[in-house]
């Protein structure tokens, strides 16, 4: 170049730089304030705690909702509610999502066959129902209501509403209706009804089926009694034909044949002399069972029987109980009749088995009732079809198909895909921002209330609507609190919670008509040692439209690991991997409406057995209304591999780590102080040393831990790609190891805030340091992803930002501010909740005090159902940390390698 | 001398350059650390003159994270008949009418990894001026410190406050 062209290559820049410069717009951040401050004792930018009641599933658990700058940011349990104490499961923490989803329906949507989607005015959508109505009760077909279970106020407002419109209320649905224990109930006790089962009160537990820690009725509840009890020695019993959480729990795995329960449950009744004498009727309706005959169709040698039987006569306060798959097949009712006659022969009936508690299903009904209205909307005899709350996949497996009716109307949260044929689709209202109530069983009774301004959509609560429909100029806010008319109402919105007496029942069994069902019974025939038994169960975590949550789908099954594709693969043993080879990686198909599925080999899981989450048209007990959840005799068969990753279930962790997990090395023998020799000198920790006891005793791997995680640190969720790469950015994750016999035990694996960390020498930016507090800090903003540390972590507790994740509106308002949002490229772990840390510390200060033992809770520890996380100082030796850490089962993983964790695990005791 | 010329030229053209980047550069230092705010609203008179607590105004400076501006409302207090003539004023009472709140340029801001409370500072006995300067003698609001770490951590050394990373880096 020469100088000339130079000079003018300059000039030419120079000029265009000032040029440039003269804009000042630059990126300005606002202020903008309040027009008038908030209330008293709302300080901006600090939370405020508002009780609720949480809607994801029937149980009705009580809530916390922590709001900061007007939005809700984490869900914590009520800890005044009866059954879940300030705990919550995997669902209601990642139910927080639902609000801010994306895929909610954000005003009234028409659909045509002829036109496209309209979205029409409220006033618009409810001349439209009251035309099709009035049309409908010319022609003379039926109008009806199907909701979801409904109880409090609600319900009461359906029934005003469906008797002024002439409408019928059809029987509610739930994915999980507990048809057969109802039905028993009702046959032997003349109580539809599922009672109260107060594990808190006994000391003998027996669980047929019933998958009490994952999703049966209330697993927040029974879990958190099971940790009361466990404590003072109680025996768990618990019956399965495949793996569960809950028998990787009990003292006393058994591993039954499917189907085989009633050989049993008839086989007890013969041995065991409760406290109530059977009547001599109904004794002899009982199918006469033999010890051999028992032994030879559960598949249960005669010696765990003997010691079944044993542990029921040597139990003051027995409580068993069946259900789910235990009753889920043609003949379940007589499993579920003959453990009602059971409960009351062990005298567990009025005391562990309480009806006076009973959960409120009087208005529920069965996928039986859900059949019969399908049949009638094909047969054209529906005319209006108003269906609230039902999910697509409401039924797990089956749902409502509209087409027929002549309006068929959805009042639904999420938004519908057109094919599913609704022709007006209604937004509600999320529960946070509605008013409401609940009594979900009796005695308790929860409060429901919004805590934003204003719905983030077009929305309207459910009551709202029918109010509206029905041309009240009441709000529902205010049709309620004329319904509630409290004396202390500040009470009840501050406890969110009022526990009303219940007149205790006392209970016998019908003798004439229990004996006569008994009489007509055949018990159903187990198939052949060696034909294939396929178990269509329940899931933890995508039961009953929970699938529409993200953050649900990232959390891997704590037994088979699978994350996204729970419906689309199906669980093996590993002798299917000898005789049929079904290998993880291959495909497998199966008939009887299995179809094609990937294959996941999960160690643990009885043979001749495979597992799957879903199967196509499962036929229904027509006695019970139950699915049909166990297929006798499948034939599975190994089909193509699949060369791409996509092939295997995507599951957490690599592809490696995932062939790997399961037959890991046994966990270590016990307290022992290898790895104390150091060359490094000795950190010194001021007041606080913060440290960490988990009780693998206690554990369930339920998983609420980590969905807690989730939220309160703002983890990205990077989906089923990223997953496939191992790239889950889970701080806490549950990692599954054989137990022998006995299932699986559960470790909550996350940061273990090792004294001599192996990270933090390789960082070349000192981001990662030991703070004076003992945690391993991690400076984020000064991180430069060089991931030497995460090479150099023993534990695989550190994550990498492959990619920034951007949420989608408005789920990027769902934030915890107290936590920084990482960028790409930047390495996260646990640091203990930090902003936790900080802030009660923040508090002690104000008062002038240390932080007393207890006052910090890490978010998984303050959802732990069981208690099973404790956080602590280990300086403090007062404090329950410290007594844990020096209990004789206490070990700290990988001990031998000198990194000195803070966190101690406690080690599982065998029974 | 048409060489001279062109020389004289060509460095004028250059300085001139130089004078207009620079001349642009501090109306962008000026715009960062004094940006013009909707409503020239003048902390002289406020702060100054008629001496109120800073907490009269930013009155959750000792109970939370944020010192956050007034309330619409709390303008209003005084705003709904005092100095109703000046012309700010009458700005200031068209939002008002409007309900509409005033949109204030940020003039101290943190990064998003900065864990910072206004409570803990001011219950240490650290006095706003420290860190915002001498507002009552500034008709457009400045910010007079860099706000940056190396700042933060001079001051807390000095006064032994905590150095901890974690202590403000969330």
């Amino acid at each position: 170049m020469k100088r000339r062209d130079f000079i003018k290559l300059m000039s030419v820049l120079s000029g265009g730089a000032v040029a440039s410069s003269c804009q000042l717009d630059k990126a300005q951040k606002k202020l903008i304030p309040y027009l008038v401050p908030p209330e008293d004792g709302i300080v901006p930018g600090e939370p405020t705690w508002y009780r609720s009641t949480c809607t994801e599933c029937p149980a009705g658990c009580g809530l916390a909702v922590k709001v900061m700058d007007g939005r809700p940011v984490k869900l914590e349990g009520n800890p005044d509610h009866p059954d879940n104490r300030g705990a919550l499961c995997v669902r209601g923490q990642a139910s927080l999502e639902r609000l801010y989803s994306p895929d909610r329906l954000r005003h009234p949507v028409q659909r045509t066959a002829s036109a496209q989607a309209t979205s029409p005015t409220w006033d618009a959508a409810y001349d439209t129902i009251r035309g099709a109505l009035e049309e409908s009760r010319r022609a003379g077909t039926r109008n009806v209501y199907l909701g979801r279970r409904t109880t409090g106020t609600l319900g009461s407002l359906v029934d005003d509403f469906c008797a002024e419109m002439g409408i019928e209320r059809l029987p509610e649905f739930e994915a999980e209706h507990h048809g057969a224990i109802r039905k028993a109930n009702d046959l032997v006790f003349g109580r539809n009804e599922v009672p109260f089962y107060d594990v808190a009160r006994c000391d003998l537990l027996v669980s047929l089926g019933a998958d009490i820690m994952g999703t049966f009725i209330n697993p927040v509840r029974f879990g958190r009694q099971f940790s009361e009890v466990q404590s003072r020695g109680l025996k768990w019993f618990h019956l399965e034909p495949h793996l569960t959480v809950s028998g990787s729990r009990a003292t006393d795995r058994l591993v039954v044949k499917a189907a085989s329960e009633p050989y049993l449950l008839a086989h007890l009744i013969a041995r065991v002399k409760g406290p109530n004498q059977l009547p001599d009727k109904l004794r002899g309706a009982v199918p006469a069972v033999s010890l051999q005959d028992a032994a030879q169709r559960t598949g249960l040698p005669e010696s765990a029987i003997d010691s079944l039987v044993h542990a029921l006569l040597n139990a003051k306060s027995p409580l068993l109980l069946a259900g789910e798959i235990a009753t889920a097949y043609q003949g379940g009712l007589d499993a579920a009749v003959l453990t009602a006659i059971l409960q009351w022969q062990l005298g567990a009936v009025g005391k562990t088995v309480d009806f006076s508690r009973s959960e409120n299903t009087a208005r529920l009904g069965t996928h039986s009732d859900l059949e019969r209205l399908n049949a009638d909307v094909a047969q054209g005899k529906i005319g209006v079809l108003m269906a609230a709350g039902i999910t697509p996949e409401g039924a797990d497996l089956r749902t409502v198909t509209p087409g027929g009716a002549s309006l068929a109307v959805a009042l639904t949260e999420m938004g519908r895909a057109e094919d599913e044929g609704w022709h007006l689709e209604l937004p509600t209202s999320h529960a946070l921002e509605s008013w409401g109530d609940a009594e979900q069983r009796r005695g308790v009774r929860t409060l429901i209330q919004p805590v934003v301004s204003a719905p983030l959509h077009d929305t309207r609560t459910l009551g709202d609507i029918l109010l509206g429909l029905m041309g009240s100029k009441e709000s529902y806010q205010e049709y309620l609190v004329r319904r509630w008319n409290l004396p202390a109402s500040d009470e009840w919105l501050a406890r969110g919670v009022l526990e009303t007496s219940v007149k205790p029942v006392k209970l016998a069994p019908i003798v004439g008509r229990t004996a006569n069902r008994l009489r007509r019974t055949s018990l159903p025939e187990p198939a052949g040692d060696r034909a294939v038994t396929a178990i269509v169960a329940p899931s933890h975590r995508l039961t009953g439209g929970s699938r529409a949550l993200r953050l649900l789908n990232e959390i891997p099954d704590p037994v088979s690991s699978v994350t996204y594709d729970e419906q689309l693969s199906v669980s093996v043993g590993p002798d299917m991997v000898q005789a049929e080879g079904l290998e993880d990686g291959w495909m497998a198909f199966g008939d009887k409406g299995f179809g094609t599925r990937k294959v996941r080999v999960v160690a643990g899981l009885p043979q001749r057995v495979v597992v799957a989450g879903r199967a196509t048209h499962l036929p229904v007990d027509e006695e019970t209304g139950e699915l049909v959840r166990i297929i006798q005799a499948i034939e599975m068969e190994r089909g193509e591999r699949v060369p791409s990753q996509g092939a295997l279930p995507v599951v957490s962790g690599s592809v490696e780590e995932a062939r790997l997990r399961g037959i890991l090395p046994p966990l270590p023998g016990g307290h022992h102080h290898k790895g104390q020799e150091t060359l490094y000198p000795e950190h010194e920790h001021t007041d606080y040393r913060w440290g960490m006891a988990i009780d693998l005793d206690k554990c369930t791997g339920c998983s609420a831990c980590v969905a807690a995680c989730y939220v309160e640190n703002n983890i990205p969720i990077v989906g089923p790609d990223e997953h496939i790469r191992g790239r889950e950015m889970s701080w806490l994750r549950i990692q599954p190891y054989l137990d022998g016999d006995n299932g699986l035990v559960f470790v909550p694996m996350m940061c273990q805030q090792c004294d001599h960390a192996p990270c933090e020498p390789v960082c070349p930016v000192y981001a990662t340091y030991h703070n004076p507090e003992g945690l391993n800090a991690q400076i984020y903003n000064r991180c430069v992803g060089t991931r030497y540390c995460s090479n150099n972590c023993p534990y695989k507790a550190r994550r990498f930002n492959w990619y920034d994740h951007p949420k989608p509106e408005p789920l990027d308002q769902m934030v915890n501010p107290e936590v920084s949002q990482r960028p790409k490229g930047v390495m996260e772990k646990c640091t203990f909740c930090i902003q936790r840390i900080r802030a009660g510390k923040d508090t002690a200060k104000d008062q002038g005090r240390k932080v007393r033992d207890g006052e910090i809770v890490t978010a998984c520890a303050q959802t732990c159902p069981t208690g099973a996380i404790i956080f602590g100082n280990l300086e403090d030796p007062n404090s329950e940390v410290f007594r844990l850490a020096h209990s004789p089962r206490a070990y700290r993983v990988l001990e031998e390698i000198g990194t000195r964790p803070a966190v101690y695990y406690l080690k599982k005791e065998k029974a | 001398m048409k060489k001279a010329l062109i020389l004289m030229a060509v460095s004028g053209f250059f300085a001139t350059c130089i004078a207009a980047i620079l001349g642009v550069g501090f109306l962008w230092y000026l715009e960062d650390v004094a940006p013009e705010q909707p409503i020239a609203f003048s902390h002289v008179r406020h702060a100054g003159e008629l001496a109120l607590e800073c907490t009269k105004c930013h009155q959750y400076a000792d109970k939370g994270k944020r010192a956050t501006v007034p309330a619409m409302s709390i303008c209003a207090e005084c705003h709904g008949k005092m100095e109703t003539d000046n012309p700010e004023v009458k700005k200031l009472q068209e939002y008002l009418a409007e309900d509409r709140p005033v949109e204030w340029v940020k003039v101290h801001d943190l990064p998003w990894h900065v864990h910072f409370t206004h409570k803990r500072h001011i219950k240490a006995g650290v006095e706003c001026r420290t860190c915002h300067g001498d507002v009552e003698g500034m008709p457009r609001m400045r910010r007079v410190r860099s706000l940056e770490m190396g700042w933060c951590v001079g001051c807390h050394r000095m006064k032994e406050a905590s150095t901890d990373c974690l202590t403000c880096h969330k």
